[in-house]
């Protein structure tokens, strides 16, 4: 895993230095708000609802045992025993003071993490696929190069005020975990004809209230490249990006309103001039940082395990549990586990300090010391050695983790909503846990099979609603919540934006409305073997409107 | 012409150490609860209260404040706003914690 250097260090040291002087002359009223907020900004500290709120950056998703124990720790000591996995693979504390938040800083700061970044119009936390080095398909490790990327932009001076925030996305294999068609960039990587690695590049997709796919400006950029098409792509944006209108100042905008290819055309002269200056990657350095990323040293083992087999024989509730939560490894005789943060009634990216503290434990002693946060707002294991997946199974009992209902109806992204957002219009959590709990049912849920269910507080889209399966959009009228649902939208390798299907739905219709969506989709699919998706892509909207809204 | 809604306001604001959500009472104090904010009635009786609540700022009590929309419901004062409504009482989930854990006990 990678480690700080002495620049990483020294400079996260200043910083906490630095922002614990700024909080004590706010406190003395030597700074106003106004000239605090940008700076508590900075450091990941927002004003929420009810409290102050801290986003801490967990770069790529990857954190250490010992990493994670700290976010247990400061959990218990600072907050209210509990933390929020994000669909920017990041955790946010709900309740830190601004009198403790440098000492957060600074325990922080001793496991090599903080919050910088995780805010403001900057190129924020490189996120990745969360199978990253260990998935069965994959060409390269991603994180080396969203490393890389971190790297670069960390304090990059010319990119510290662009023109809105600004998010980059890899990943390693064809199927897409990372949804990076609906980020700023995207980056796939990809081999060419000649068996080369490089990257297929995807520029102007986004969330909000303007929903876009990326679009594919190239589809093979040589490796050593990366940063100077970067930075190229962040120059034209940085100069033709508006500022007038923060809404229109992603750069999904600006390539939708000067088009994919005047935009490309763009961005390989400016890429033309300074492709082969500073920015081409030496070869070394990127082995030093590739070397931080080397696989742990599996040990040998045959493909099938017969302990598993037996075990799963003797305990079908743990064999379904890995049917549903564990994926293929690279490596023979291991399993990725999925540990899902959806139980069934409760707050989708939650966990507390004791479930994160037994999470850190199952860490060190059974994925070599790796733990990922997914953007689904799952934690997963990436190194199991299947010999070992019963024992991490009843681990993960012992503190209620052992949901076996990944990529099914309940495993619900939903952000915090009006229960803690200041931006929200209406409340998230209570309607996830509302159709967890009418879905509750396993064998319900296998007979649904897969089926993305996203929920948003707000427009801006936090809860990924536009490329759910089914989008579940809050809104506010007349000082009532309301429910819009969508329809379609997919954010794997064939991303599509789900479209509204009518008026929206009170708190109290809204379950009912996705069970006959659900229902719908159950009487019309060709066989269970044709998906939610599937089903809605082969015939449109028209049945599930009709279910919902009558023939009218 | 159409029945004005009474009016009713209060000053609403987030404590500076630990951002929680207070409310300015009659004696210049910030309260955690809204049943005990000042009213004001009228514009004329905000204006009192804006002062106050400017001294709080002044104090670094607070990070700001702002007016929100109360009534009397159940004789009970509370927020209009569904937003309001729900800042002033903490989550609507976690109800074993908090502020919240005393309201829907
Ligand atoms: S989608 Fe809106 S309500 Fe939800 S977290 Fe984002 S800003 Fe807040």
């Amino acid at each position: 895993m990678y480690r700080y250097d002495e620049f990483d260090h020294d400079f996260v040291r200043q910083r906490v230095a630095q922002f614990k002087d700024q909080v004590e002359r706010r406190l003395s009223g030597d700074l106003t708000e106004d000239e605090f907020k940008p700076l508590r900004l900075q450091n990941g500290l927002y004003l929420q609802l009810h409290a102050y709120m801290l986003r801490v950056a967990v770069p790529y998703g990857t954190l250490s045992s010992k990493q994670m124990r700290k976010l247990a720790h400061i959990a218990r000591k600072y907050d209210k025993g509990y933390g929020h996995f994000t669909t920017r693979q990041n955790i946010q504390y709900n309740w830190p003071t601004l009198v403790d938040t440098p000492a957060i800083l600074e325990e922080l700061a001793e496991v090599e993490m903080h919050a910088i970044q995780t805010s403001g119009n900057c190129i924020r936390n490189t996120t990745a696929d969360h199978f990253a080095g260990a998935a069965a398909d994959e060409i390269e490790d991603p994180r080396v190069w969203c490393e890389i990327i971190r790297q670069w932009s960390t304090l990059h001076p010319e990119f510290a005020f662009l023109p809105r925030k600004f998010k980059i996305a890899v990943i390693g294999t064809k199927e897409d975990r990372a949804a990076i068609q609906v980020h700023d960039i995207g980056l796939a990587l990809v081999r060419n004809y000649a068996g080369e690695t490089g990257f297929a590049v995807y520029v102007g997709g986004g969330q909000g209230r303007t929903p876009m796919i990326a679009k594919k400006v190239r589809d093979f950029l040589p490796k050593e490249h990366l940063l100077s098409y970067l930075e190229a792509i962040l120059r034209v944006y940085n100069q033709f990006g508006r500022r007038d209108n923060k809404y229109k100042a992603r750069i999904k905008i600006l390539v939708h309103e000067t088009g994919t290819q005047e935009l490309t055309d763009a961005i390989e002269a400016e890429w033309e001039e300074i492709k082969d200056t500073v920015f081409t990657l030496p070869q070394e350095e990127v082995d030093r940082i590739a070397a931080y990323f080397e696989p742990p040293r599996f040990e040998t083992r045959p493909i099938t395990s017969a302990k598993l087999q037996a075990d799963k024989d003797a305990n079908p509730d743990f064999a379904d549990w890995v049917d549903r939560n564990v994926a293929p490894h690279k490596q023979a005789g291991y399993g990725i586990v999925t540990i899902s943060l959806k139980g069934i009634g409760e707050a989708p990216g939650d966990a507390s300090a004791e479930q994160m503290d037994a999470v850190a434990d199952l860490t060190e002693r059974y994925s070599y010391d790796e733990v990922r946060v997914s953007h689904e707002q799952n934690l997963v294991l990436p190194h199991v050695a299947l010999d070992d997946l019963f024992a991490v199974w009843n681990g993960l009992r012992d503190v209620d983790l052992a949901t076996s209902n990944v990529g099914f109806v309940t495993d619900i992204i939903a952000c915090p909503g009006l229960d803690y957002c200041a931006l929200a219009n209406a409340r998230s959590i209570p309607v996830a846990q509302n159709i967890s709990k009418r879905f509750a049912d396993p064998d319900r849920q296998k007979e649904i099979g897969p089926l993305k269910l996203k929920i948003s507080g707000c427009i801006n889209a936090c809860g990924h609603h536009h490329v759910g399966h089914i989008g579940i959009l809050g809104v506010d009228r007349k000082n009532e919540e309301f429910y819009q649902i969508t329809l379609g939208g997919s954010a794997d390798e064939n991303t599509s934006i789900g479209k509204i299907i009518g008026q929206g739905f009170s708190s109290d219709e809204i379950t009912d409305a996705v069970e006959n969506v659900v229902d719908t989709y159950i009487d019309i699919r060709t066989s269970p073997d044709e998906s939610f998706i599937d089903a809605y892509r082969r015939v449109g909207e028209t049945p599930f409107k009709e279910r919902l809204y009558g023939r009218a | 012409m159409a029945k004005k809604q009474i009016y009713a306001e209060a000053i609403t604001g987030n404590r500076l150490t630990d951002g929680a959500v207070v409310y300015l009472n009659p004696v210049g104090g910030w309260t955690e609860k809204v049943e005990e904010a000042a009213v004001a009635n009228s514009p004329d009786e905000r204006q009192p209260l804006e002062a106050k609540a400017n001294a709080g700022l002044a104090g670094q009590l607070i990070t700001h404040w702002e007016i929100a929309e109360v009534e009397h419901r159940d004789g009970k004062l509370t927020a209009v706003k569904n937003k309001e409504a729900i800042r002033s009482r903490g989550p609507t989930v976690r109800r074993d914690l908090g502020k919240q854990a005393e309201i829907y006990a």
